[in-house]
């Protein structure tokens, strides 16, 4: 059995112009993920937990994101989804 | 004929009665039954087959008039070499159950019921 | 002393969503709850304490309407523009759209079946945080289906296949698969359909599903497809959310709920996975442009994320892996190869064309399935044979079904990978059979309900198909010239083939035909 630290967590996100600054957020905030393209979408993986913080989108789409927003971008994900609150969106496995 | 049981009724839960009849059952085909023939090893008939036939029917009128206008289908089948060219059975599960065919064999003779595999291999 | 009101405060997104399904979860006075939430015991399920169910998204009606709007938007203005300059053209092939076909006829309609179900929960789930969850969903597969048979009807202009999807679901052999498998959930308990819908098909097998489409629609140029399955699934991910809180909300409430959940997972997990055989056969077969094949998809996204991800967190509760899944795992480098021949040969009796693939596609697959292709290839040449000598080869009888999965049954055993597997089992009398030990374990448990499947085969040498002639059967289907049959040669063919062909022809033959569909010229 694998450490919930190290089984990956990922999520797939509709490739877009507005979604490269959410993308982009991910990769910033979490050190070990691995970004793949797939036909019109990018899927994101990581070890253990990925983190989406609402100020590192807001930084580099230069306008306000609420977390919510984040319901446009995504297209499925793996994972439980432990937190969403207005500052932050946890995905991570529970056990 | 009756088959034996192989599982025993488990427990229902429902909101209320739940006991809906087969919808495949044998007395919705009058006197006639559904059977399945398989020819057991030859992917080029993507399942076993499913006629509609009478238990009464002899084997002979089986192979020409229900076995060969379906299985000559096949190019590789030869139906001129006729029935001894396979070897038969009712396929219970895993299990091969050999029967013997000649012309006068009826299909009950041979314990085909409602929704029996009859299965062939080459011999 | 206040002189200027203060500005509204801002309630955080925890305190809304609390108001809306805590606040209006109020205990009732003069009638009792078992009067109110009659359908949540008789499945032997326990809860002790609904409140403590958690919907992380926290969604509230105007977070959700606001969003959903735009989801909407975005979807209608790609469709706009993809009609107007006649984006089917640009499609790889006619042949594509097959995929789409099985796609609105068998996917479509469930999604409507969905709504109905989820409206059900989200009148009879007795908390509040549950029923809105529910709602959302009810009314996101309300937009499901109505998006994607409005994206595919512009199709329905110019291609056969699609102009009768509703009655055919009902009625044509093949979709009684996707039918009987979503009546089984309809017809279950509010607890099983959550186990089996919210949790074993969205979470574990959807991106099996949609994600396959959605890629292979991006890889042939189908802009709309691509972008209502994108919409579509963004909601998936709540979807998704909502099946994965049920099943540890379930395991957490009561031990005595593990294996009545087992079970269900047991069952669902092989349920679903026969029905993505369809999935699989379209990925590996009906996409002129491949991108990835069934096997491939089959372990990034089940063994991968499930297996060695969620199965481990599950443990937890005391829940393994579902029974019959070293099966499901032996058949990745067969399923999508004998599902494809299934439909090749009776494909004279449906609503989408099939054909040989060409040699390069067959090249492709034996890159991809190294192993058991080539056994595969050896069936394609004999038929290729046959064709050369002027018999595209259509089976004239009808197949052997299985009681639980209705596939025909050309599934193969997994110690024998080339011989078709047999399972029976006789209940009160009665002999049924079965493709595997999956779906025989199913009817074991479920033999009363199971006895009642409408299977197209023998409904129809009962009489009740219409006829007893085949063209009487395919009368009765609702299907017309041009809907099956083989790809080449076909009207969409020889249409794909006029449309492409002289440049100068394309815009010439192809404006009066939009023009005559809304009674122009």
């Amino acid at each position: 059995m694998t450490a919930t630290a190290e089984r990956p967590v990922g999520v797939d996100i509709q490739e877009n112009e507005q979604n490269r600054a959410v993308i982009e957020a991910i990769e910033a905030d979490n050190e070990d993920a691995t970004v793949r393209h797939m036909p019109g979408l990018v899927r994101v993986t990581s070890p253990g937990r990925l983190v989406i913080n609402r100020t590192s989108v807001e930084e580099r789409l230069g306008r306000e994101w609420e977390t919510h927003e984040f319901q446009l971008a995504i297209i499925s994900y793996f994972g439980h989804i432990k937190e969403w609150d207005d500052d932050q969106i946890l995905i991570a496995w529970d056990h | 004929m009756t088959l034996q049981d192989t599982i025993a009724r488990p427990e229902i839960k429902s909101i209320g009665e739940y006991n809906p009849a087969s919808r495949s059952a044998q007395e919705l085909y009058g006197d006639d039954i559904l059977m399945h023939v398989w020819w057991k090893g030859n992917p080029w008939f993507v399942a076993a087959a499913t006629f509609r036939v009478s238990p009464q029917m002899t084997f002979a009128d089986f192979w020409t008039g229900v076995f060969v206008p379906y299985h000559e289908e096949d190019p590789d089948f030869d139906a001129g070499k006729g029935w001894e060219q396979f070897d038969w059975f009712l396929a219970v599960n895993r299990d091969a159950v050999p029967v013997g065919v000649s012309s006068e064999t009826t299909l009950a003779d041979l314990g085909v019921t409602h929704k029996a595999v009859l299965g062939f291999t080459a011999a | 002393m206040t002189i200027a009101p203060k500005a509204p405060r801002k309630l955080s997104m925890k305190d809304r969503y609390s108001a809306l399904t805590r606040d209006l979860d109020w205990e009732p006075s003069y009638v009792s709850k078992e009067q109110i939430y009659p359908l949540t015991t008789f499945e032997g399920i326990t809860i002790h304490d609904w409140s403590k169910w958690e919907d992380p998204f926290r969604l509230t009606v105007d977070a959700y309407t606001k969003y959903q709007a735009e989801k909407d938007k975005r979807l209608y203005a790609v469709l706009d523009g993809f009609a107007q300059s006649q984006g089917h053209l640009s499609l790889t092939d006619a042949s594509y759209l097959n995929a789409m076909k099985l796609f609105i006829q068998g996917i479509a309609p469930n999604e409507y079946n969905a709504h109905r179900n989820f409206a059900m929960l989200a009148r009879h789930l007795e908390g509040g945080g549950p029923r809105f969850a529910a709602l959302c969903q009810c009314l996101d597969e309300m937009r499901h289906a109505q998006t994607e048979i409005h994206t595919l009807s512009n199709y329905n202009k110019y291609y056969g296949g699609f102009h009768n999807f509703s009655q055919q679901h009902d009625r044509v052999w093949y979709l009684s698969v996707p039918k009987s498998f979503f009546e089984d959930a309809l017809s279950a308990g509010p607890f099983e359909w959550l186990i089996a819908i919210g949790f074993s098909f969205e979470y574990l097998l959807t991106n099996l599903l949609f994600v396959p489409f959605m890629s292979g629609a991006s890889f042939n140029g189908d802009l709309p497809t691509m972008t209502f399955g994108f919409s579509a699934q963004s909601d998936e991910s709540r979807h998704m959310t909502l099946g994965l809180e049920a099943i540890k909300f379930l395991l957490e409430q009561d031990e005595k709920n593990v294996p009545i959940v087992q079970y269900w997972l047991d069952k669902w997990f092989w349920r679903g996975y026969r029905l993505l055989a369809l999935v699989a056969q379209m990925l590996d077969y009906m996409l002129p442009r491949e991108f990835m094949s069934w096997k491939e998809a089959f372990e990034l996204y089940f063994e991968e994320q499930m297996m060695k991800g969620l199965f481990e967190d599950l443990a937890y509760y005391g829940i393994r892996p579902p029974l019959h899944v070293d099966k499901a795992i032996q058949e990745k480098e067969h399923v999508s190869h004998q599902a494809y021949w299934i439909l090749y040969q009776f494909s004279h009796a449906a609503a989408f064309t099939t054909s040989v693939p060409t040699a390069q596609h067959m090249d492709w697959l034996e890159e991809q399935y190294p192993e058991t292709f080539p056994t595969y290839r050896k069936l394609w040449e004999k038929e290729q044979r046959n064709i050369d000598n002027g018999g595209r080869h259509f089976i004239r009888g009808l197949p052997q079904l299985c009681q639980v999965c209705q596939i025909p049954m050309g599934f193969t055993e997994a110690d024998d990978p080339f011989v078709q597997a047999q399972r029976e089992s006789i209940f009160e009398g009665e002999r049924y059979n079965f493709c595997s030990d999956g779906c025989q374990y199913i009817f074991e448990h479920e033999p009363v309900k199971f006895r009642r499947a409408w299977l197209p085969v023998h409904q129809i040498y009962q009489g009740n198909c219409g006829g007893p002639t085949l063209p009487d059967v395919l009368n009765w289907y609702g299907l017309e010239p041009g809907d099956g049959g083989e790809y080449l040669g076909s009207i969409d063919h020889q249409n794909w083939l006029k449309w492409h062909g002289d440049p100068a022809h394309v815009e010439n033959d192809h404006a009066p035909a939009a023009a005559g569909a809304e009674g122009g010229q």
